[in-house]
């Protein structure tokens, strides 16, 4: 199939729709758009994969196998809308599409697995049992799943990441960061960032990273353990609330005047300029140092 | 051949023999098949010992304990704002005593060592210490915090009438995984809310109960939203 | 094994290891709730711990006692003790120690005395082999027709994990006495299931 320009259907939006042959036939399909500037891709699916990577500018590539389902691709000059249609039950269409660089991608699924590399843009994905890869991007990430994991790198932007019952993995991130799951972990790794909020129920919340000058965190669990590894100076007060749970800390500890109140203490390390909550209703907190690269 | 082997069996299992003693014995068990063949009857015996299951009491054993705790238990059950004090006195296991850390309130306290460690509930002061305490330790914060749970348990009832009748338009899966989820979330809640009902005017407690409120809403309202599979 | 890891491993009714976790967090939380009086918190408690101590106490009392009034007696015994819980064990080890405390005190008791010394004259007579069935027997009914020295350590050492210094010091009696007891009991435990 040749590829369609942008230009052409500047004023008429260009669907294509991709029918299944057979109902139980695999088909498959491989289409470039050319686009333009830095464009904006849809996808969405319900069950199978989508896989994004990043290509060369000025065009979209577009492969696709699929069974029990067609495939609809609407352009627009700004926006590129790609749809598994589920034709019944046990549909699966699994995407590899190639994007220029800094694609805006929007990404949802329902059994789907969403990997994506190397874009570097702006990304939504939503799936409900599938799990999201990412790795690099710019600007606003916004992830979120029921059952699946989440696991991202190489983040440069402000990072919302929610699960249900799947783990929170962020490694290499600058940013704000708001990462939630119910029972399961959320992990912060390598992180350098003014604006942290890590929360879990039964899961345990694990963070390794700097704490900057003047910035917020957060840190959160009602049963689940919350340990924080500090690389680089620390200026912070500290509070640490609880009701049944532990406290231990690497760091000396300087209780403020009038600080405890019930199971709640707050100290100040360095300046104090920095603000820092652990909570964990009965689960042990801990407030490590990493030397060097080498934990303790 | 030597005697027939008795107590060493057992010992020979359990891995007490040593040096000449358990080379004799297995010398013996080499040549004496008798003794071969007690020994794993006993080994039988012990493996289905570890293998017991537990099983259930035939009848329901709560009632007769409640009923016997609950003319014991002698708590008052309306919460007042000492409440934080009637924590039964415990031992602590670190480097903070009660009293140490009760005149921390007044001044700051500097740990040098390398790990401090605290055990924080171990700091729940004993009944001795509470006399001490400066009354400012358990500050009445009047919170108004009852409305607010009032109206979340309405949305929270709303969301949850909803996600009933879309749970069967989810695969069975994502269904079981959002309530096991919400179970997890209402046993916060519930804990939240004892603990309150203990020292209700504890900044802590009172945001931990609306997180965990927030929480349910938040799975509530992305369970509503979920496309059907 | 430790009697801490072969508790917990008891204990596990959930496959997924970060579900025991979870569940020993809030059992947890319910510790510090029940401590404080909160009857509702120890009422979970006993939900999670009733089948493991029930189980517990009808093997160390065989045909002795009402199992489920001494499962009663445990839990409010362990109501009025908890603040004596310290945390440095698990809830369930340590509960699991106050019922093996508890039931042996109650077998000492001056007014079991009498049954110990008829329990003990049957066996030895071999009378606990001819009151056994013809057929292969369940460990469960076995452990019934154990004399109670030999049941009580046969529970502590293979069912329960305990070792003999920790066995003879609960029954007052020399470890040699435990070891003496434990293979005796294995050896008739062996004629009941094997035959």
């Amino acid at each position: 199939m040749k590829p369609h320009s942008a230009a052409h259907t500047a004023l008429a939006a260009l669907t294509i729709s991709f029918g299944a042959a057979s109902l139980c036939a695999q088909n498959t399909l491989d289409t470039t758009l050319a686009v333009r500037g830095r464009p904006r891709l849809a996808v969405s699916n319900t069950s199978g994969e989508i896989r994004v990577r990043a290509g060369s500018a000025g065009r979209i590539r577009i492969r696709a196998e699929y069974e029990r389902s067609r495939v609809e691709i609407d352009q627009t000059v700004t926006r590129i809308t790609v749809r598994a249609v589920s034709r019944g039950r046990s549909s699966d269409a699994q995407f590899d599409i190639t994007v220029p660089p800094g694609t805006v991608l929007e990404l949802s699924g329902v059994s789907t697995d969403v990997d994506v590399a190397g874009v570097c843009g702006e990304i939504t994905a939503n799936t409900v049992s599938g799990d999201v890869t990412l790795d690099c991007a710019r600007g606003q990430a916004t992830l979120n799943t029921v059952s699946g994991d989440l696991t991202l790198s190489g983040i440069d932007g402000a990072t919302e990441a929610s699960a249900t019952s799947g783990d929170v993995r962020i490694r290499d991130a600058r940013g704000p960061i708001r990462a939630t799951t119910v029972s399961g972990a959320v992990s912060l790794e390598q992180v350098e960032s003014p604006d942290i909020e890590a929360t879990t129920v039964s899961g345990e919340v694990l963070y390794t990273g700097r704490i900057v000058d003047n910035g917020r965190y957060r840190f959160e669990a009602h049963s689940g353990d919350v340990t924080v590894r500090i690389s680089g100076p620390l200026n912070a007060t500290v509070t640490v609330s609880t009701f049944s749970g532990e406290f231990e800390s690497d760091f000396p500890i300087e209780l403020q005047p009038g600080s405890r109140i019930s199971r709640e203490w707050t100290f100040r390390q360095g300046s104090g300029s920095a603000r820092i909550r652990l909570q964990s209703f009965s689960g042990t907190m801990n407030l490590r140092r990493l030397s060097g690269d080498r934990e303790e | 051949m030597t005697a027939h082997l008795n107590e060493e069996l057992s010992a020979y299992l359990n891995g007490e023999l040593a040096g000449a003693e358990l080379e004799r014995v297995e010398a013996h068990l080499g040549s004496c098949a008798q003794c071969s063949h007690v020994l794993e009857d006993l080994r039988r015996v012990v493996r289905r010992a570890r293998a017991l299951d537990d099983k259930t009491p035939e009848r329901d054993l709560w009632g007769g304990i409640a009923s016997r705790i609950g003319a014991a238990a002698s708590q008052p059950q309306s919460p007042t704002p000492a409440a934080v004090l009637q924590f039964r006195p415990r031992p602590r296991r670190f480097s903070f005593s009660a009293p140490q850390l009760a005149a921390a309130a007044v001044a700051i306290m500097t740990l040098s060592a390398a790990t401090a460690s605290l055990l924080v509930r171990s700091a729940t002061p004993t009944a001795t210490d509470a006399a001490r305490l400066p009354a400012a330790e358990v500050r009445p914060v009047g919170l108004p915090l009852q409305p607010l749970v009032e109206s979340y348990d309405a949305a929270i009832a709303d969301l949850e009438r909803t996600f009933a009748a879309h749970r069967y338009d989810l695969d069975t899966a994502t269904a079981r995984v959002l309530e096991q989820s919400l179970a997890l979330i209402d046993v916060a809640i519930a804990q939240a809310r004892a603990a309150l009902a203990r020292d209700p005017n504890n900044l802590y407690l009172n945001g931990h109960l609306r997180s965990a409120l927030d929480r349910k809403l938040d799975v509530l309202r992305r369970a509503v939203a979920l496309p059907a599979s | 094994m430790t009697i801490g890891a072969h508790l917990e491993a008891s204990l596990s009714h959930s496959p997924s290891r970060e579900n025991q976790l979870a569940q020993a967090d809030s059992e947890r939380a319910d510790v510090a709730l029940a401590q404080a009086g909160d009857q509702h918190a120890f009422e979970r408690l006993y939900r999670i711990h009733v089948n493991r101590i029930h189980s517990l106490v009808r093997r160390m009392v065989g045909s002795e006692g009402d199992v489920d009034e001494l499962t009663q007696d445990v839990f409010v015994r362990a109501w009025e003790r908890l603040g004596t819980f310290r945390g440095e064990a698990a809830f369930g080890t340590w509960l699991h120690r106050l019922t093996v405390n508890h039931v042996l005190n109650w077998q000492k008791s001056a007014w079991r005395e009498r049954q110990r010394i008829d329990s003990d004259a049957d066996a030895d007579q071999g009378a606990g082999r001819s009151r056994a069935p013809d057929v292969a027997m369940d460990l469960e009914e076995a452990l019934r027709l154990l004399p109670r020295g030999a049941r009580q350590v046969f529970v502590l050492y293979d069912v329960e994990g305990y070792r003999h210094d920790e066995i003879g010091k609960m029954l007052g009696v020399t470890e040699g006495t435990s070891k003496a007891q434990l293979h005796r009991a294995r050896m008739l435990l062996r004629n009941f299931l094997e035959r």
